[in-house]
């Protein structure tokens, strides 16, 4: 080949690159746009948790399914008797508390049985759902509803699958110990099952609890985190949940419904053998393989999502942390995709394999290289003299002017519905954040997934080895 | 008379609960938050306080503690109104020296039973 | 303009746009509190004079508080009056044309707004609220908005007969909810006859298995022979809604068939009639159910010790009404 040849392929190469990466971006904003644009719809007509319904539950108490709080606990030893406290005094009808103690090296169990008076149960576990063994159950002379289960340690889709085991209840719902339930938030995550028979998994919305009040394992006061990458996480988790939970869930694809808070029929649960040990995307995993498995057996179900705030949960306060959460993050996302590669684009899981599962793949396979290529790329391009300049400039207007629309267009979404921003000028700081984010801080998040793609392609021969468990064909 | 002061930021149950007092012949003092609830206990060294446990600035918790921690403050009995099935809220309340609390929502002649009880003992 | 061009240029509108939106929010955040210790104030004047109006005080008020605001302050002193008081306080507010107003709002074009208004009318109570409450339910055109106004009319023990509250919710097509239970159960103690007639209709059997469950909360034991009769029913879901509603009613010849519901060949009975025992602190039930603690089912097996702990009489264990699962 001849070295104006060369010149011209490689050029070529990167004006196709250029522009794969402009479409993917562009894609990805535009189904973005459209999930705003639904969740917007979604709020104007939605009726607001009154007190109607509430007078019903408590009326007829015994129509409100029972749930089994389901709180796995790894060296918690020094909040887990407040967090425990908190998740007693919750509002409902009838719940029972299962804390797992998932082997922790503190002490974590002591705290328990001596701060609540508990003695050693024989209590039968209906369905043995974890790898590692169980040591000991242990009931409250206080708390009738209170049942700690001691294991040996693993990880935690194995504790809460010890704890699912226990649950007698026809609703589970699983959280993170440290994740701090609003009063009301069973209650609201539970409403939907009062108008839908067929539904099998709700989740809620999920706020960033740094910079909050928080005592005795409740929530005092709102709060906005001094530091800005808890900041930029509010935005973020605003954006996922008010945006694109609500959005999927009204087109009925939900794929995700967060660990820190979930609310699953317990039945359908167990028969698909809980969550899969061998991803750190359990969660993610989880409710994919639900779609998967309500489908292969043609059954009628439904996934939902409850935009009110159901839970609290501390974030990362610095990069330092945020790095390693959202290269898991990414992993968990690949390894789903992978386990479940037939379904995408498959016609037989109909809108999940068409639509949810490819939403999935912009999202997390293609997005985050194409974008960080085409900050490279496209200017590197323009300046050669290759593409029209004003591609580059309409890339970074598509990909972080554009962010800024969605950023604070969920803000609106927020302050016009839930308003639970503490104040006029921490909604101008949240404000401030959802654009300062856009430069820089989203930039860097595109490279922690990059390494959590490396990381997946690193291991992708280790867990291949793991035999699939948990996964029951019926 | 006694003197009671009730610290709460909802100004419609404030209220409420000033008329029903008022006509039961105590003499009310309203705060609404925290902060200014344990000011005003400084000043005017009510016979009884009435405390939210929910406030902006000083949770009624916090309030508590102050008072209990100031000697000239410590042997005033106080009521915490806590939310729905607080009961972190009302074990707490308990530990740090509430001499009753009551949950909301509740009608005002049970508080106003519980106020009296508590005035006659210690006057 | 290249299409390049167009992409930057309505981005940046957008932009522009959702950022004046947002500081128009941000704006009517920051003037909301700084008018708060207004509005403070003002609702503690609105709370002060109703409740001197309620006491019999003569009261010359500036009628310029909003009618919100009044409804707002009506519906939180509400709660706390009873007796003679409290209807008063309805009357006063009919008067101030506060009720006007709520009725004004329940014709909105508005969903979420009419649910509010049918929400501040469950609250009054009053006739017209009940007959506009009724009025909804017949004929809103969102089934939701029908529903909700049901309820409404549930909490103040005002619903239709049964067979007009289904017809009206259009019920009978679909699978009942937990709410249509709800309904049916709030509906049995006002037409406990109907409920018995009922049951003569064509109807689904999900359905028969839901009146027959409200049948317990009908307080009329003239229901026992109806139940004596569904208790031999071939569907094993009646069998289940007869020991729910046995339990619930309390009539000491329900006993008969709860105890032969402990050895029912369905296992979901066994569990119900187990459940059903407790409820009615059955002693005699205890030896049948110290049986079933080697039943087959894991499940009633489990719900068996459970009973047996608190059937048996333990010191300082007080037996628990146990949840009719």
């Amino acid at each position: 080949m001849s070295w104006a040849g060369t010149i011209y392929a490689l050029s070529t190469g990167i004006v196709w690159i250029a522009f794969t990466c402009f479409v993917v971006v562009a894609l990805r904003n535009l189904v973005a746009l459209a999930q705003l644009l639904i969740a917007a719809w979604v709020f104007l007509t939605r009726v607001k948790p009154g007190d109607g319904a509430r007078d019903l539950w408590h009326r007829y108490a015994d129509l409100a399914l029972p749930i089994s709080v389901i709180a796995p606990a790894f060296n918690e030893q020094l909040s887990i008797v407040q967090s425990v406290k908190a998740l007693l005094a919750l509002e409902y009808p009838e719940h029972e508390i299962i804390v797992v103690n998932d082997g922790s090296k503190d002490d974590t169990l002591g705290e328990l049985l001596r701060s609540f008076d508990m003695y050693e149960a024989q209590a039968t576990q209906i369905a043995a759902l974890q790898h590692t063994k169980i040591l000991g159950t242990y009931r409250s002379r206080r708390y009738p509803n209170l049942l700690v289960v001691d294991k040996e340690n693993g990880r935690k889709a194995d504790a809460a699958n010890a704890g699912i085991g226990f649950a007698r209840t026809p609703l589970v719902c699983i959280i993170d110990a440290d994740s701090i339930i609003e009063p009301d938030g069973l209650l609201r995550a539970a409403e939907p099952f009062m108008y839908d028979d067929r539904l099998i998994a709700v989740g809620g919305a999920i706020r960033i609890a740094n910079g909050c009040t928080i005592k005795d394992g409740s929530l005092q006061k709102i709060g906005i985190a001094k530091e800005m990458v808890p900041r930029f996480q509010i935005v973020e988790y605003l954006r996922a949940f008010l945006m694109n939970r609500v959005a999927n869930a009204h087109t009925n694809t939900l794929t995700l419904i967060s660990g820190a808070f979930g609310l699953f029929r317990r039945s359908t649960l167990v028969e698909m053998g809980g969550y899969r040990h061998d991803t750190v995307g359990e969660d993610l995993e989880l409710v994919v393989r639900m779609h998967r498995f309500m489908r292969d057996n043609r059954r009628e179900y439904r996934i939902a999502f409850v935009p009110d705030i159901v839970c609290w949960t501390e974030a990362p306060a610095a990069l330092q942390g945020l790095d390693n959460q959202r290269a898991r993050w990414q992993q968990g996302a690949l390894e789903t995709l992978q386990h479940h590669r037939g379904m995408i684009g498959n016609p037989r899981y109909g809108r999940i394999g068409l639509l949810a599962l490819p939403q999935i793949v912009l999202e997390d396979i293609l997005g985050p290289p194409a974008e960080l290529l085409g900050y490279l790329v496209l200017p590197a391009a323009a300046l050669l003299g290759l593409l029209d300049p004003m591609m580059a400039v309409a890339f970074f207007f598509v990909s972080v002017v554009f962010g800024c629309v969605l950023s604070v267009g969920t803000l609106v979404l927020e302050e016009q519905q839930l308003k639970r921003t503490p104040s006029a000028r921490d909604l101008l700081r949240i404000g401030m954040a959802a654009v300062v984010e856009n430069f820089g801080y989203r930039q860097i998040n595109l490279w922690y997934r990059l390494n959590g793609m490396r990381r997946f392609f690193r291991k992708d021969s280790t867990w291949a080895a793991v035999p699939r468990a948990g996964f029951t064909s019926a | 008379m006694a003197d009671i002061l009730i610290a709460d930021d909802d100004p419609i149950l404030v209220e409420i609960l000033k008329f029903r007092l008022e006509g039961a012949g105590y003499s009310v003092v309203a705060a609404s938050d925290g902060a200014q609830a344990l000011e005003t206990a400084k000043e005017i060294r009510p016979d009884l306080i009435v405390l939210d446990s929910m406030m902006p600035i000083m949770s009624g918790p916090a309030v508590l503690t102050a008072l209990k921690a100031d000697p000239d403050l410590k042997d005033i009995p106080v009521v915490m109104l806590t939310a729905r099935n607080g009961e972190a809220d009302i074990v707490a309340g308990l530990k740090s020296g509430a001499a009753e609390y009551l949950t909301k929502p509740f009608i005002p002649q049970e508080l106003l039973v519980r106020i009296s009880g508590l005035v006659e003992a210690t006057q | 303009m290249s299409f390049y061009q167009d992409i930057v240029v309505t981005t940046a509108l957008c932009a522009g746009a959702i950022t004046i939106v947002f500081l128009a929010l941000v704006l009517r955040r920051y003037l909301s509190e700084r008018n708060r210790a207004r509005r403070d104030e003002r609702d503690a004047a609105i709370t002060r004079s109703y409740l001197q109006r309620v006491a019999g005080h003569k009261v010359s008020e500036a009628d310029t508080w909003p009618r919100r605001a009044r409804l707002k302050a009506i519906s939180r002193i509400l709660p706390l009056l009873r007796g003679g008081e409290r209807t008063r306080l309805l009357q006063i507010a009919e008067l101030d044309g506060v009720l006007r107003e709520t009725l004004r709002i329940s014709h909105s074009l508005y969903r979420s707004s009419r649910i509010n208004a049918i929400q501040s009318m469950q609250q009054f109570g009053s006739e017209a609220c009940i007959g506009r409450l009724r009025e909804m339910m017949a004929s809103d055109r969102s089934p939701r908005v029908r529903l909700e106004a049901a309820f409404a009319l549930g909490a103040n023990g005002a619903l239709p007969p049964p067979r007009e509250t289904l017809r009206l919710l259009n019920a009978l097509c679909r699978q009942p909810t937990r709410l249509d239970i709800a309904l049916l159960r709030s509906a049995a103690p006002l037409y406990p006859e109907q409920m018995l007639l009922l049951l003569e209709d064509e109807l689904q059997d999900a359905w028969r298995v839901q009146i027959i469950d409200a049948l317990g909360w009908s307080d009329n034991m003239g229901a026992i022979d109806t139940l004596d009769k569904a208790s031999n029913d071939p569907d094993p879901e009646i069998r289940c809604a007869v020991m729910r509603a046995s339990a619930r009613l309390g009539h000491p010849a329900a006993r008969r068939w709860i105890m032969i519901g402990l050895t029912d060949p369905v296992p979901a009975v066994r569990l119900q009639a187990i459940g059903a025992s407790v409820r009615l602190g059955l002693r005699k039930a205890v030896p049948a159910i110290a049986q079933l603690r080697h039943d087959p089912e894991l499940w009633v097996r489990l719900r068996a010790e459970q009973a047996l702990e608190q059937l048996e009489p333990v010191d300082d264990v007080t037996p628990q009404a146990a949840p009719v699962a």
